[in-house]
């Protein structure tokens, strides 16, 4: 819980008390709107962590040392002078003798003179009353966030219910999103494992195209993932690790959201993301232009996420026409995958009925030390009146090759 | 309504807000593939890519043909294309596209019956988008009722007419279908007469030489 709280404040430390977590917040409040604003927050956050709610408690004051004093005494209900000594580690040694004197709260030993109190009870115990009432300084260290974040929880029983591995995943992202926030940073890739007895486990992966600690994306793309991941095992532990962490991209706010190219990119990007992780990363794709004389070679498409390839291959996007484009020659939209062949009646092509040609020949040969091949294309139109691109082989066998969409 | 011009003028006349309406649905209804189905967008949708907005083709018939997408002067690095092979797959993906609503446009196809619901559906979503919304379906769809406040029917005719039929739409319903031209921009494409004497004409035969580059678009003498 220490590592999680460094989200809200840099200096965390653990308490004398065992269980206990002090944070200082005075410089960050204005960073959360206020004591109310950020108490809330973490109200909410150990519970996402899965903590119920009063399993946790929270005590403030002015200093680190009162604060944990008021934690260890419910009795007293906020109010300092009603602690009980027993609340105060530097106490212990003494209690007997103090309470011989009748003294069992902190009330009655502020009131009597401070150099009397440390000739009897020795300087430790004063200083700690001093520091907690903000007389003395009380340095303290400050705990530091691992350079990766690696978390694990194990399972009670072991599962494969999706719905349970997923407040489970929940949990850890909760404390991963917490780690990268204390970092300023953020990370591309999520990697949940999923232990499954000795030596197996299975891989979740999220991956994203830039990097981002955003809680509902991360979840919603968790979702769909695991939604679509079959489990070859009962699960009996999860872990998640988070490495590499890079800075967050900020994207400014614009003072007019109508048109945000920006914003409109990124949220193209989170629906490709999202598309990807319920139908695969091979199914949402970019169109790339190629330089081939091959039809089925002149263009491309890849997977959104990959690099375009830059060099002779690949032809870079025309901005304006370079060439008028009535110089060039037609092509369809539609290309088939593979050519169909065609039946041939009176010299003419069928296909659902005689082709009529309207345009050709265009003669596309390829080298002759490659594959060789040489095809005399034409737009023809069918009997209902719709284009298509056919081509006839040296052997003159007609094929189907596209449709002008 | 807001709208995009479809660069068309005698479609745009007749649609109301005088182009692809803006943040609905808009059926095109197509009995197969090959009538001038995307030229007929051709001029908006090279609009919206200039304009750096991102084109979605979802579960297209056929995996679009880079050079013919440039050659109708669409910017390929502003699309993208999205395959569902499943019809469930394809439902989802048009509704996340739709509630993304970062689009220019949105052009997607659906070849099987399609639940009113999910029709439903879309035209609510697509209330909150930035482009036009393209659903390409059979054309025996046209018996189906839709919530789609506009729907046209794509017949083809000799080249290069195509016949817009308005199907449904707000306003009066038009009676008879809008012709449209959509010459595919090529040398090659000769004119009617011309196209004619082409059939009369013996099929060339082929030379037997290797050529580096595709030939030129003439009609060539037979060897």
């Amino acid at each position: 819980m220490a590592q999680w709280a460094l989200q809200f404040t840099p200096d965390v430390c653990l308490g004398q008390w065992h269980d206990t977590v002090l944070l200082e917040v005075g410089p960050s409040l204005r960073l959360w709107g206020g004591l109310e604003p950020l108490l809330g927050q973490l109200t909410q956050g150990w519970q996402r962590l899965g903590w119920p709610p009063k399993a946790v408690q929270m005590q403030q004051a002015h200093t680190a040392r009162l604060a944990e004093w008021l934690l260890q005494s419910p009795i007293a209900k906020g109010q300092t002078h009603r602690i009980p000594l027993s609340s105060i580690v530097e106490a212990h040694p003494h209690l007997d003798r103090l309470a011989r004197m009748g003294i069992r709260d902190l009330g009655p030993v502020l009131k009597l003179p401070r150099a009397g109190l440390r000739q009897r009870f020795g300087a430790g115990f004063v200083a700690a009353i001093e520091a907690a009432l903000g007389e003395r300084a009380d340095p303290r260290q400050a705990i530091h966030a691992p350079a990766i974040f690696e978390q694990g929880l194990e399972l009670a029983l072991p599962t494969d219910s999706k719905g349970l591995l997923e407040t489970g995943c929940l949990r850890l992202l909760e404390e991963g999103l917490a780690w990268l926030a204390g970092m300023q940073a953020a990370v591309t890739e999520y990697r949940f494992v999923f232990h499954q007895g000795r030596r197996q486990s299975q891989e979740l992966c999220i991956g994203l195209a830039e990097p981002s600690r955003e809680a509902s994306r991360i979840q919603r793309l968790l979702s769909e993932s695991l939604s679509q991941t079959a489990l070859t095992a009962a699960v009996s532990g999860i872990a998640l690790r988070l490495d590499n962490p890079l800075p967050l991209a900020h994207h400014n706010e614009e003072l007019f959201p109508q048109s945000n190219p920006a914003r409109e990119n990124q949220g193209i990007q989170e629906l490709c993301e999202r598309l990807s992780a319920r139908l695969g990363q091979s199914q949402v794709l970019r169109i790339q232009e190629i330089n081939s004389h091959r039809p089925e070679a002149a263009s491309q498409l890849i997977p959104w996420k990959e690099n375009q390839k830059s060099g002779p291959a690949a032809k870079s996007p025309t901005l304006g026409l370079a060439q008028p484009m009535a110089s060039q020659p037609p092509r369809p939209i539609w290309l088939l995958e593979s050519p169909v062949a065609l039946s041939v009646q009176k010299e003419r092509p069928i296909y659902q009925g005689p082709l009529r040609l309207r345009a050709g020949p265009e003669r596309i040969e390829s080298d002759w030390w490659s594959d060789p091949f040489a095809r005399d294309y034409f737009v023809a139109e069918t009997h209902d009146q719709r284009l298509v691109w056919v081509f006839r082989t040296p052997g003159h066998d007609w094929f189907l090759h596209g449709f002008f969409g | 309504m807001p709208s995009i011009a479809s660069g068309h003028k005698t479609l745009d006349a007749q649609l109301p807000g005088g182009g692809w309406p803006v943040g609905h649905l808009t059926e095109l209804l197509v009995r197969a593939m090959g009538v001038g189905e995307l030229r007929l967008l051709a001029p908006a949708l090279q609009r919206l890519t200039r304009a750096n907005k991102q084109i979605i083709m979802l579960a297209p018939p056929q995996l679009p043909h880079a050079p013919a997408l440039s050659a109708l002067g669409i910017q390929l690095n502003q699309c993208l294309v999205v395959r569902a092979r499943r019809a469930s797959d394809r439902l989802w993906a048009i509704e996340q596209s739709l509630r993304s609503n970062h689009f220019g446009a949105l052009l997607a196809w659906i070849d099987e019956p399609t639940p009113h619901e999910a029709l439903r559906r879309f035209q609510l979503a697509a209330r909150q988008a930035q482009g036009p919304v393209f659903l390409f379906r059979p054309l025996q769809a046209q018996d189906q009722p839709s919530p789609a406040p506009l729907r046209l029917a794509l017949l083809p005719r000799q080249y290069p007419g195509l016949a817009v039929q308005l199907l449904k739409r707000r306003g009066p319903v038009a009676a008879e279908p809008i012709y449209v031209n959509l010459p595919i921009a090529s040398r090659a494409m000769r004119p009617l007469e011309e196209a004619h004497a082409l059939d009369r004409m013996p099929v060339p035969q082929h030379q037997s030489f290797a050529t580096s580059h595709p030939t030129g678009l003439r009609s060539t003498q037979p060897h």
